[in-house]
């Protein structure tokens, strides 16, 4: 079962229901022991706080405070989703890649950098970490190992949740700059010329299937997981509305002043 | 080498017992495994755990992994010092990088762990 990759290719959806689906993903991979890989975007740009950031701290850059925000599974800095593209992988404990979680931040970002060479796109792995005493917000301006770099800019991270030996991974690939963070340059603002097909997640998502499993198939999300996500979907658009009320509206005082 | 006088969950918690209390950590093995630790989040006192059931994360290299109650019991004491300093962890998992103590609530739980050896044998087969 862990040889044959379910590819999702999904429709552009909200934070809470994007972060929903990687989590009924990566329950159902747990359940079931099949390996999923989506693609997907976001119908609004929306900042994804890592596991343990604080509300707080988005509060403070006013160019993001009021974005639709959601927190990930996953760990590391703050995301801006708007122009990106987005994937997610789940593993089952039984695939070799699971039992190898830090190797599979560099066997899927191999298949970026091949994809992004063939485009005609200098890219390269960082190599090296530097975890510093104060991390910076955004996850762009962090560096860690496996980062995507084009002319000394990240143009791509991953981060993950292990539960009970399965694994969820998602990344972004930054594809142009957001008018919410304009230091953040994406392919588009680093390579002049880039080809339309770069962002045909169907040609991406082949390609890393085969990095995953030796066959795939274009898949429905499960009608289970997509139940299940709808639940979870409500449950984190809830806690996010509490996190608005609580955290937001003193900002806009603040700015106001 | 994990202390032969722990008891071991395969998730890679420590079982350390004083009568019904017991202190709970994760290994060495688990330690390294991870590598760069840099949040950890821990319950508070007074939650019920079940055992198997999750009681914390802790994120290392971006990612977050669930830590998971090894017996059943009621938390009544966690190790304060910890999220805040991780080199505890890193430097002495099993000894100042405990991370809770619970009253146990069925103590037969705790034969069902693993001992050392058993423990050492997961780690040595990759589990």
């Amino acid at each position: 079962m862990n040889d044959l990759i379910h590819v999702i290719l999904d429709e552009p959806q909200s934070g809470a229901r994007n972060m929903a689906v990687d989590e009924a993903l990566l329950e159902e991979s747990l359940r079931s022991g099949t390996v999923f890989l989506r693609l997907y975007r976001w119908s609004e740009p929306t900042v994804s706080l890592g596991y343990f950031q604080k509300e707080a701290e988005l509060c403070r850059d006013p160019r993001l405070a009021n974005l639709p925000s959601v927190r990930r599974l996953s760990g590391g800095g703050a995301i801006l989703h708007h122009h990106e593209q987005t994937y997610s992988c789940s593993l089952p404990p039984s695939h070799r890649l699971a039992q190898q979680p830090y190797q599979l931040y560099f066997e899927i970002h191999a298949i970026f950098i091949a994809w992004l060479t063939e485009c005609g796109v200098p890219v390269a792995p960082r190599a090296s970490n530097s975890v510093r005493k104060q991390e910076p917000f955004l996850c762009f301006q962090r560096e860690a190992a496996p980062d995507l770099v084009v002319h000394g800019h990240k143009i791509m991270g991953s981060a993950q949740r292990r539960r009970r030996g399965a694994v969820l991974q998602h990344g972004s690939l930054l594809l142009k700059s957001s008018e919410h963070t304009p230091e953040l340059l994406g392919l588009c603002d680093l390579i002049p010329k880039i080809p339309d097909t770069i962002v045909a997640s169907h040609l991406i998502a082949q390609r890393l299937a085969q990095c995953l499993g030796s066959a795939s198939v274009i898949s429905e999300l499960p009608a289970l997981v997509r139940a299940e996500a709808r639940k979870m979907a409500i449950e984190i658009a809830a806690t996010d509305n509490s996190v608005a009320q609580n955290q937001k509206v003193p900002i806009v005082q603040i700015s106001t002043d | 080498m994990a202390p032969v006088n722990l008891k071991y969950a395969k998730t890679h918690e420590w079982l350390s017992l004083n009568g019904d209390v017991g202190t709970i950590g994760i290994s060495d093995f688990a330690v390294k495994e991870l590598t760069d630790l840099v949040y950890m989040g821990l319950p508070n006192v007074g939650k019920t755990l079940n055992i198997g059931e999750v009681f914390g994360e802790i994120e290392s290299v971006k990612a977050v992994s669930d830590l998971y109650a090894p017996v059943s019991g009621e938390v009544i004491e966690v190790n304060s010092n910890l999220p805040n300093d991780l080199d505890l962890l890193s430097k002495d998992a099993f000894g100042k990088g405990w991370l809770i103590k619970i009253r146990l609530s069925n103590p037969g739980e705790a034969a069902s762990l693993l001992d050392a050896a058993a423990y050492e044998r997961e780690c040595a087969a990759g589990h």
